[in-house]
């Protein structure tokens, strides 16, 4: 227990590092789904045929593999075209693996939850003579989203989880750091469990976040008691 | 005499930016006792470190070191993340296909791990029917499976994703003995091994085809120039006995390269 003492900061900075990770790729995450949604329900068949071939393919392949090739493969591209003055950081490297595939399986949730939206309420929003942007804005958006948050805290939970992943590009996150911990003292339960438990804490607390989304989006929603 | 100064002073400042040390970025592991590691303030101590600092100060170059796994390392060297790698990598044939390689930094003596009065030597008929744990892809495993195949030896191998792991079973008398370098598991051995009952198993077990000739530093393939610095340096830490000073405080045996 003492040595869980000694490497309490390390393991704590680790955390730091993983919320880190996890939250920049949310955002990209989130972005890129939004985006793959809008694509999937263009009214140009290019555009939506490409958007499901590439989330299909992003959806497809293990996300280890997708940070192999983002990493090495991405640099190795850079290196070829701008010999050395590019460097891609495993940060990068990570956010840009875990955000492409949060997206990838986002877009679909996003163009679920869009597709949810009853067709009567847009006919209306139409005949009330709201402008595009006033029927995505107060219409779909409010009720999308209510629908999605559900699958969205899911994808989370994996995310935060999955950023563990992101060590063999040499990224010291919190699993990482209790890796070497436990290398270097020889008790790896002592560390596993720590880290269990930490990744349990952070769970605990964004749990209630989601749940106060919800609340909020279901106003106006009788309860489903 | 004011202006003789300055113009001198600009051309010292010229030359040294001229000579502004060369950046080496050298990848190594994380986890790797007592070759390299991270203390509980973070910082990256082990044998190998200490080495590779002597001799970055002898090649007068900066070095950054760059933490990942085993796994990522060639790789990494290959896309121009990192110029070199000191990691306790064996020079085998097999990677000098996709790499280059110094001279010899460091033996790497391999060793039978099992419980003491078992009665397992380095002698195969000791193992017969018993369990030996190997890591995944090392040379270890590459030696039962060409040396002493189950079907003949009758001796049974199980794989492991870390060595880690594998210790765990050999404590818990799942496996009855670990076959790896003698040098991780000597400081296995000293950290809590040696006092559960366990000790190195007879002689080290010698076979140059399998194990190779030692571990060497790797450089990107044609990178003749580093590859020579380093070359020089390790040659240097050989013969002023900087190795030598501080193998002794990491190994009651040497790994020095005959």
């Amino acid at each position: 227990m003492a040595a869980l003492f000694d490497y309490s900061a390390q393991l704590l900075e680790g955390a730091a590092l993983t919320l880190e990770l996890a939250f920049t790729s949310l955002c990209f995450g989130l972005l890129l789904g939004l985006a793959g949604a809008a694509a999937k329900m263009s009214a140009l068949s290019w555009l939506r045929q490409s958007a499901h071939l590439v989330s299909n393919i992003l959806r497809g392949i293990p996300e280890f593999l997708i940070l192999l090739i983002c990493y090495f493969g991405l640099s190795n591209l850079i290196n070829t075209h701008f010999a050395g003055t590019l460097t891609l950081s495993p940060f990068a490297g990570g956010v840009v693996a875990l955000a492409l595939v949060f997206g990838a399986y986002a877009s679909e949730v996003f163009r679920g939850a869009f597709l949810a939206v009853p067709k009567g309420q847009l006919e209306a929003a139409r005949s009330y003579g709201l402008s595009r942007w006033q029927i995505f804005w107060c219409v779909q958006l409010p009720q999308a989203w209510r629908i999605c948050l559900p699958s969205l805290n899911n994808m989370w939970q994996n995310l935060l989880k999955d950023t563990s992943l992101v060590s063999i590009v040499g990224l010291e996150d919190m699993l990482r750091k209790a890796n070497i911990a436990a290398q270097f003292t020889k008790q790896p339960f002592v560390f596993y469990a720590a880290v269990a438990v930490i990744y349990l804490l952070l769970l605990a607390v964004s749990n209630p976040a989601f749940a106060y989304f919800e609340k909020r989006a279901n106003r106006g929603y009788a309860s489903p008691a | 005499m004011k202006k003789l100064v300055f113009s001198a002073l600009t051309a010292l400042t010229l030359i040294s930016s001229a000579h502004a040390q060369q950046v080496v970025r050298i990848g190594t592991l994380a986890d790797y006792a007592p070759f390299e590691y991270k203390d509980a303030s973070g910082k990256l101590q082990g044998m190998e470190i200490e080495i590779g600092n002597k001799m970055c100060a002898a090649m007068k170059v900066t070095c950054q070191w760059v933490t990942m796994d085993f796994d990522a390392l060639i790789p990494a060297l290959k896309a121009r993340q990192i110029d070199a790698v000191l990691a306790q990598m064996s020079r085998t044939a097999e990677r000098e296909k996709s790499v280059d390689f110094s001279r010899i930094f460091t033996t790497a003596p391999v060793h039978l791990v099992a419980k003491k009065g078992s009665g397992i030597s380095n002698q195969p008929a000791t193992l017969r029917g018993k369990t030996v744990g190997v890591q995944t892809a090392s040379t270890h495993e590459s030696y039962f499976r060409n040396r002493l195949p189950t079907s003949s030896s009758g001796i049974n191998v199980k794989v492991y994703q870390s060595l880690d792991s594998a210790w765990l079973d050999l404590e818990s008398g799942r496996i009855q003995a670990v076959f790896a370098d003698s040098t991780v598991a000597h400081d296995w051995l000293s950290k809590g091994g040696q006092k559960a009952g366990f000790a190195l198993a007879g002689q080290a077990i010698s076979d140059d085809a399998i194990f190779g000739a030692g571990t060497a530093i790797a450089v990107r393939k044609g990178d003749s120039q580093l590859k020579a610095q380093f070359d020089q340096a390790i040659v240097g830490v050989h013969k002023d006995g900087y190795f030598q000073a501080v193998n002794k405080r990491y190994f009651p045996f040497s790994i020095l390269p005959q």
